[in-house]
């Protein structure tokens, strides 16, 4: 006899789609269920309103011994912390489970899709904007801000462990807007010398070349350039418009440098704090800023 | 197995086909069975340097379009029996050159138990050049001290990489060499010309010689000698040189140090 199917209504009531969850994943190093709720109130009393309401996966895989689940549970909901699955083994993971949460696999790190090579024709031939003001003889900024870097828009898929400090994550500084949080390519890395007449262009990453940068090659990328030699050519970040893009290169003798299509060309030697040495070439506003990076 | 050896520069007239001759006649010399094949058909030039052009009956067209056999078309040099010359053809274009004709010719000359099979490429990046260059092991990348040979070498250099057979079967890549020609260590000391070093940091390939600017070559080509077979110039030894460094032995750089002549040599005569 065959299973009846259920009749068929013109529209389905309910749909299943993927969905990516941020989680919190809180590390147990103890199986002592009593220093673990006093542990729990101590950070959660530290953390403040940090972790209030987020999901939480148990971390139970470094410890050996029993854990009284459902005690743990009513500590972690107490702080307004919802429970929503365990990573653990064997009995402990059983026991969890029984408790009422459910095996979670977090897996490895999110692998970064590679990034191929885009066709000629694809690169983009962005709105050159020659830059305003271009100063003969530029005072170099200070050294000191090359060092300090805009946090990157978080990953789909990490989960930030409970006991890091929360540092990073909470800084006001929102990801810029035209930077959408998805997985970025890998960035591409080429492994050669690029000679003249040769041209390589990363889409929607950064752009790495170990080894010399000759005149007349191009390098492009819709992220950062950064060239591990001499960099003798023409340079572009920022392709496709992202003006935080910069170009880093430990040799600084280009032909033409861009980002987001505010360009220059070098026709008269740079300052000689910059000048065939380590630098990073940024935007500031509509102004190409030239800093070095030291010795 | 034969290997093939192309003498390229990007750039015309700094010393392409002086060098496959001196090149392929040094190999000779020290007992290589060696073929140098011109590759500039409609313009061939190598036969003149290497005093043959009164002995060309078939040519390197000829052999690929079938109209003659490798033993008819091939000239053994005179003063080297090791040697053989494949003459370009003066009245075609280079559209008779195809990668299969080309392929076949260099099989069958390895077949013929050639060691070296030297390629002398015509200036540019188009198609003879390109086609001497594809199924080349080393490359020779003659490069005059000046700033437009100098690009153009790293052009080509480029091209080596990018477009050869080895490249497209991601085979070992072609062993690159640096040869720089017309070279004047007074020149380079006056800061008119670009030094040896200059010029490495900007191609960054083995520097495999130096030739010396020097009157020797305007004569050999004259005379319808390789230049290597004028014994007593500079040139010569430098060629000798570049052969030993190419077999893997180490020779010191010569005529690259610009020495003041004394007194009395400024005075009557000398450079």
């Amino acid at each position: 006899m065959s299973k009846k199917t259920p009749p068929r209504k013109s529209r389905l009531a309910l749909d299943f789609k993927s969905a990516t969850l941020y989680a919190i994943r809180v590390v147990l190093h103890e199986a002592d269920t009593q220093s673990l709720i006093d542990a729990l109130a101590q950070r959660m009393h530290d953390a403040g309103a940090f972790f209030e309401n987020e999901p939480v996966v148990v971390d139970a895989s470094l410890i050996q011994g029993d854990v009284d689940w459902p005690a743990l549970i009513d500590a972690l909901r107490a702080h307004d912390l919802h429970p929503v699955g365990v990573v653990a083994e064997g009995a402990q993971q059983e026991a969890a489970i029984a408790a009422g949460l459910p095996a979670v696999d977090l897996g490895g790190a999110p692998v970064r899709p590679a990034s191929s090579p885009v066709p000629e024709h694809d690169v983009p031939a962005a709105a050159v904007i020659p830059e305003k003001n271009p100063p003969n003889a530029a005072a170099p900024a200070d050294a000191g801000s090359a060092a300090t870097q805009t946090g990157d828009a978080p990953v789909a898929g990490t989960t930030p462990a409970a006991d890091n400090a929360p540092a990073a994550s909470v800084a006001p500084a929102a990801p810029p807007a035209d930077m959408p949080p998805a997985i970025a390519p890998a960035a591409m890395i080429v492994n050669r010398p690029l000679r003249s007449g040769q041209r390589v262009y990363a889409r929607d990453t950064d752009l790495i070349i170990i080894g010399m940068v000759s005149r007349g090659a191009e390098v492009i990328a819709d992220g950062n350039v950064h060239v591990y030699g001499p960099l003798r050519g023409k340079a572009m970040a920022g392709a496709r418009g992202d003006t935080h893009a910069r170009i880093f290169t430990t040799e600084l003798d280009p032909e033409l440098v861009a980002i987001a299509g505010v360009y220059r060309v070098i026709e008269t030697r740079l300052e000689p704090e910059v000048h065939n040495r380590p630098a990073i070439i940024s935007l500031n506003g509509e102004s190409l800023q030239f800093e070095s990076l030291g010795k | 197995m034969a290997r093939i050896v192309v003498v390229t520069s990007g750039k015309g007239g700094v010393g392409k086909t002086t060098t496959s001759a001196s090149f392929s006649a040094g190999l000779a010399m020290r007992g290589h069975k060696t073929v140098v094949i011109d590759f500039d058909v409609g313009l061939r030039n190598l036969d003149l340097i290497m005093g043959c052009e009164r002995r060309v009956v078939y040519d390197f067209v000829n052999v690929i379009q079938g109209e003659a056999t490798l033993n008819q078309a091939l000239i053994r040099d005179k003063q080297l029996e090791n040697l053989f010359i494949l003459p370009a053809s003066q009245t075609r274009d280079k559209d008779a050159l195809t990668k299969e004709g080309v392929e076949k010719v260099l099989n069958d000359l390895a077949d013929m138990e050639f060691e070296y099979i030297i390629c002398d490429s015509p200036a540019g990046i188009e198609t003879g050049a390109l086609m001497a260059s594809y199924f080349a092991d080393d490359a020779l990348v003659v490069t005059n001290p000046e700033v437009s040979s100098v690009r153009d070498s790293d052009r080509i250099l480029g091209i080596l990489a990018a477009k050869s057979r080895r490249a497209e079967r991601g085979e070992e890549p072609i062993k690159e060499y640096l040869l720089l020609t017309r070279y004047s260590p007074k020149r380079v000391a006056d800061g008119e010309m670009l030094s040896l070093q200059d010029i490495e940091d900007i191609l960054r390939i083995k520097l495999v010689g130096v030739i010396p600017e020097s009157e020797a070559v305007l004569q050999a080509s004259n005379q319808g000698v390789p230049a290597i077979h004028l014994r007593d110039t500079d040139v010569a030894a430098a060629y000798q040189d570049v052969i030993a460094r190419y077999l893997g032995e180490d020779r010191p750089l010569r005529f690259t140090e610009y020495e003041k002549p004394g007194l009395f040599k400024r005075l009557f005569g000398g450079k």
